[in-house]
């Protein structure tokens, strides 16, 4: 289960100060077996796919597969733990 | 397990997909989904399942409301799918809402009324059928 690097990007151009888009990136880690490609995706936490300006979840450039952004909550704790694990490990 | 969403959709274009609901690692059946206006624009738009089967984008995962744990379950998807839904075939309702903020319509079904299959068909969606405003919307659903 690799982790990858995403650019989101936030096209909610009303909710910008200059009206321009927002591009920003994170990590996200496969983990989730996409139904009809059968190909593993990347689970983002939620709080990293955030626009920065306006706190719309962003969308990923990522044409492999689908992208799941999980809430940043309790019900997730395990794999938001195991998430964050997994990013440190490729970044050390 | 119990979920819901809430989101400000992005797509306010005529012919364009609003909002798509996908399920995820299982299968879903919705309760509820519900929209309000976000601009003061006229809107007509309407309710049922895309003509192809969507791929890609990023799934925004619904919060499980009954703060159970486990894999990820469905959500929505705003735009940036690389198949993008087509038009329902046929809507399984229409709605034109008068174009103030706030104006708004909910619809709720009864458990297994409507079944998502794990992303292997084709999704429900909210359609614009006209240049709309963007939608404050909510949908609830059991995984």
């Amino acid at each position: 289960m690799s982790v990858v690097e995403l650019t989101f990007r936030c096209e909610r151009l009303t909710s910008h100060r200059d009206g321009q888009s927002r591009e920003w990136t994170a990590f996200g880690q496969e983990r989730v077996m996409d139904p009809l490609s059968q190909e593993f995706s990347p689970v983002v936490v939620a709080t990293d796919a955030m626009c920065p300006e306006c706190s719309n979840t962003g969308v990923a450039d990522y044409q492999a597969a689908t992208v799941y952004v999980i809430p940043a909550d309790e019900s997730n704790r395990e794999s938001i733990s195991q998430i964050r694990e997994a990013i440190e490990g490729a970044e050390a | 397990m119990p979920y819901e969403r809430g989101d400000l959709t992005t797509t306010a274009t005529a012919a364009s997909v609003s909002e798509e609901f996908r399920a995820v690692g299982r299968d879903a059946t919705i309760l509820e989904w519900g929209i309000a206006l976000n601009a003061a624009t006229a809107s007509i738009f309407g309710l049922g399942l895309s003509g192809n089967t969507p791929a890609g984008g990023t799934v925004a995962v619904g919060a499980n409301t009954a703060r159970g744990g486990g894999a990820p379950g469905g959500g929505t998807i705003l735009s940036g799918q690389s198949t993008p839904p087509t038009i329902p075939s046929t809507f399984w309702r229409r709605y034109g809402l008068p174009g103030a903020i706030g104006n708004g319509v909910f619809w709720a079904w009864n458990l297994d009324d409507i079944i998502i299959p794990n992303a292997a068909g084709a999704s429900p969606i909210i359609w614009n059928l006209q240049l709309n405003s963007v939608f404050n919307s909510y949908i609830k659903w059991e995984e």
